[in-house]
């Protein structure tokens, strides 16, 4: 293998592929990044089995041929040459690339024992980049992070009236969206998780415009980004059947100006010193008061005029979970939804629920 | 040699320390005088020595020696099971003895504890030199028990003077003086010094303690992180940790561990170990009204190497039943078929007030409520009927321990020997005294 290409557009490709790229020791090659030269394309991949990342790039073949290089060191050494043409080529284990008078060579991994990697070719849905970006944003932070609770490790998505529903949940909260814009996805024919990581991997790539996006058999979710293709391997586990839990009314309802509650539950948060604190809403007579209270270091305590006549109600959530929710939603009001403080509420900007937000209480 | 003293103010505070000479060592020859001036060990039970008297460590046996070494060194070494709760009992009376003299008092560990006796002078009449003297005197002569002691200025100083003189010592080191018994003192005994620091001083030419505090601050802001300088002005004589008499009210974590003799391959009792040991953290936690957001386990085998996996919770908790399958997970990730384990052990970790409980979208919230009802009775009834009157499934293999036990005899006289109304539960909360007639 030989080629001459531009360091910049090397270095921009390489760190996006670089993602991909498994740090732990468990399979060598995976840190690796494979480069296959052929017909004036360099197409350069990484996968850590989970997700795989193909991006493309013009350069000029002096002789086809491939390499896998450890991803960090040939990145750590591009990102240091000169700004010009440079030329790599594959040479007795090495992969020498050169700038004029400045050469390095590292050495080449058995690009074979590189895990095959088979580039879809089916077709696509066109999805507007930043629509898909906030398909992400409003559900992926109430995912769960532990690995045990694997069908919730990422955002399950799936067709529903007149739109494509994205929904997360980590068993203490869930968030919901419907996306207008296309009610389904290429190639899917059920409801799929993608997981977290290959979602956040997308966002770190970035894109402009528009994104294309397919279902691959049920096991892969495909996002192709101008040159670049990200494949992300599927949960293959059953979702929660998340409508059980969705209260079909809610008894106490109240509505605040959004970043009022925001601002309130956020200093009732702050006295807290470990991750898991309790932000307690106490709900009389046309009056909301925000409570906080961590032994050894104080006590908070807010008061926020609302419209309610109902019976009262003491109800404790999870500062984080709040701050989280009422974070991702757009709107200037927030509607919340309560039954008993010991049941889900219900937390939404518009009337239609598009964005939806749900949280378990904490016990009083 | 460098004379200049450190402070010329004998002694602006006074930090006294004092730890037992071989504690449970020191315990089974008051309780058995026929034992005193013999080579004594406990720790039968364990394989392992867990305190060697005075006369033990003469002949060469050294803390964490196993049995058959110690036959080698010491063949007519006395091996006794340990006896905890004699232990401890003899612990409890030593604090209430130092305490009759200062109010001031930190119980660092079961043997040891920091007594502040500044400003006692006064009402003493005599140096803290005769205070300390007549503490020990009380000690020996109320529980036959023999303690070092040292007094100087800060608690790092008045360690190492009871490090000084040992056993049955006291060593008085005034500010004016504290030069003296540093400069033959290698840095790596001064408590809190470790090897890696160690190591590092040393790559600075700093060998003994007196090297190191003669060292000038900006070098030592310079080159050591907080706890070091702290240690660097305890030696200086500028006391920075201050004596905490409070009893210990909140945890940072609970580790329950447990070794077992002889060791087992059998994965069901290593298991029921394990399991027994989260039972028995999980207690304690409510006890204190805590629950943990991270899960730690650990096996140690027969060779001493261990392995330990740990767990992030996805909500605290402090009850065995939900925490069972994540147990079961890490345990089958450490445990080696065909190996011999000695010990488990459970560590909780990331506590948080029991309060703060999260309810589940997918779970019954009353079935959390009623597994706290149930572990709320559990408790009650362990603390009227003894501790393992209802226990987890999973646990109840370690019962067959019992049996390993009686084959060799590891149970300590007390509990053996028990008096009218007692039984292995519940005995009178005293020392008994062993006397041949």
């Amino acid at each position: 293998m030989e080629i001459t290409i531009d360091k910049r557009n090397l270095l921009i490709e390489i760190s996006k592929a670089i993602g991909a790229t498994e740090r732990k020791a468990t399979m060598p090659i995976l840190s690796n990044v494979l480069l296959k030269a052929k017909n004036g394309v360099l197409t350069i991949i990484a996968t850590d089995l989970e997700v795989t990342i193909i991006t493309n790039i013009t350069c000029t073949t002096v002789q086809e041929g491939q390499a896998a290089v450890p991803a960090k060191k040939f990145y750590d050494y591009i990102r240091e040459l000169p700004e010009s043409t440079i030329t790599i080529k594959k040479e007795d284990g090495f992969l020498e690339i050169r700038v004029g008078k400045i050469a390095g060579r590292l050495k080449v991994l058995q690009a074979e024992d590189f895990p095959k990697v088979e580039e879809y070719k089916n077709g696509f849905t066109k999805i507007q980049y930043y629509q898909f970006l906030k398909m992400i944003d409003k559900t992926i932070y109430a995912t769960s992070i532990d690995e045990v609770k694997y069908s919730l490790n990422g955002v399950y998505v799936e067709k529903s009236t007149d739109c494509l529903r994205c929904v997360a949940t980590d068993s203490h909260r869930l968030s919901l969206y419907d996306y207008e814009g296309i009610t389904t996805i290429e190639g899917m024919n059920k409801g799929v998780i993608i997981p977290r990581k290959g979602l956040l991997e997308i966002k770190k790539i970035g894109g402009e415009s528009e994104l294309e996006i397919a279902i691959e058999k049920n096991k892969n979710f495909i996002v192709k980004n101008g040159n670049t293709t990200v494949q992300i391997r599927l949960l293959d586990y059953d979702f929660p059947d998340y409508k059980s839990v969705i209260p079909a009314e809610t008894k106490i309802n109240i509505k605040i100006k959004k970043d009022l509650l925001m601002s309130a539950v956020k200093r009732a948060q702050s006295i807290y010193q470990e991750k898991i604190s309790r932000v307690v809403f106490n709900i009389e007579k046309d009056l909301l008061t925000v409570e906080s209270n961590e032994p050894d270091i104080g006590e908070v305590r807010e008061e926020l005029e609302i419209e309610y006549s109902g019976t009262p109600i003491k109800i404790g959530f999870n500062g984080r979970y709040l701050i989280e929710s009422l974070g991702a939603m757009e709107g200037e009001f927030v509607s919340i939804g309560l039954n008993n403080e010991q049941s889900a509420s219900t937390f939404y900007v518009d009337d239609n629920k598009k964005h939806f937000n749900l949280i378990m209480p904490m016990r009083m | 040699m460098d004379n200049r003293p450190m402070t010329i103010s004998s002694f602006p505070q006074a930090i006294m320390h004092i730890d037992v000479d071989a504690f449970f060592a020191s315990c089974e020859q008051a309780i058995h005088p026929e034992l005193k001036g013999k080579p004594v060990i406990t720790g039968k039970e364990r394989g392992i020595v867990a305190a060697a008297s005075y006369e033990a460590k003469a002949r060469g046996v050294q803390r964490g020696m196993r049995l058959f070494e110690v036959r080698k060194v010491c063949p007519d070494c006395i091996v006794l099971p340990s006896d905890y709760e004699t232990y401890s009992l003899f612990s409890v009376r030593m604090f209430e003895i130092v305490r009759r003299f200062s109010p001031d008092v930190e119980e660092y560990s079961i043997d040891e504890a920091f007594v502040d006796l500044t400003g006692l002078r006064r009402s003493f009449h005599g140096s803290y030199e005769s205070i300390a003297e007549k503490m020990r005197k009380t000690i020996e002569a109320e529980l036959g028990i023999t303690v070092s002691a040292g007094v100087s200025l800060s608690k790092v100083l008045a360690k190492i003077a009871s490090q000084y003189n040992k056993p049955n010592g006291l060593t008085v080191i005034p500010g004016r003086e504290i030069h003296r018994y540093l400069e033959k003192l290698p840095v790596e005994k001064v408590w809190g010094i470790g090897p890696n620091t160690t190591a590092f001083l040393k790559k600075h030419r700093i060998v003994t303690a007196l090297q190191f505090v003669r060292q000038e601050q900006a070098w030592v802001d310079r080159y050591l992180s907080k706890p070091y300088r702290e240690i660097w002005h305890e030696l200086n004589g500028r006391s920075v940790y201050p004596v905490v008499a409070e009893a210990k009210e909140g945890y940072q974590s609970i580790s329950k561990a447990k070794t077992f003799t002889p060791a087992s391959a059998d994965q069901a009792f290593v298991f029921a170990q394990l399991s027994k040991n989260l039972e028995n953290a999980c207690i304690k936690a409510r006890r204190y009204r805590l629950a943990a957001t991270r899960l730690i386990i650990f096996l140690r085998k027969q060779d001493f190497t261990s392995r330990g996996v740990e767990i992030k919770l996805s909500k605290p908790s402090a009850y065995p039943i939900e925490l069972f399958e994540l147990l079961r997970r890490g345990f089958e990730q450490s445990f080696g078929p065909g190996k011999l384990y000695r010990q488990t052990g459970v560590v909780l970790a990331g506590l948080v007030p029991e309060s703060r409980i999260q309810y589940d979208l997918f779970e019954d919230t009353t079935r959390i409520e009623k597994m706290s009802k149930i572990y709320g009775s559990l408790d009650q009834i362990a603390q009227r009927y003894g501790k393992y009157t209802i226990q987890h499934g999973a646990s109840l293999p370690t019962r067959l321990q019992t049996q390993h036990e009686g084959e060799r005899g590891d149970v300590p006289v007390r509990k053996t020997s028990l008096l009218k109304g007692e039984n292995l539960r519940q005995r009178l909360g005293m020392p008994m005294l062993h006397i041949k007639i």
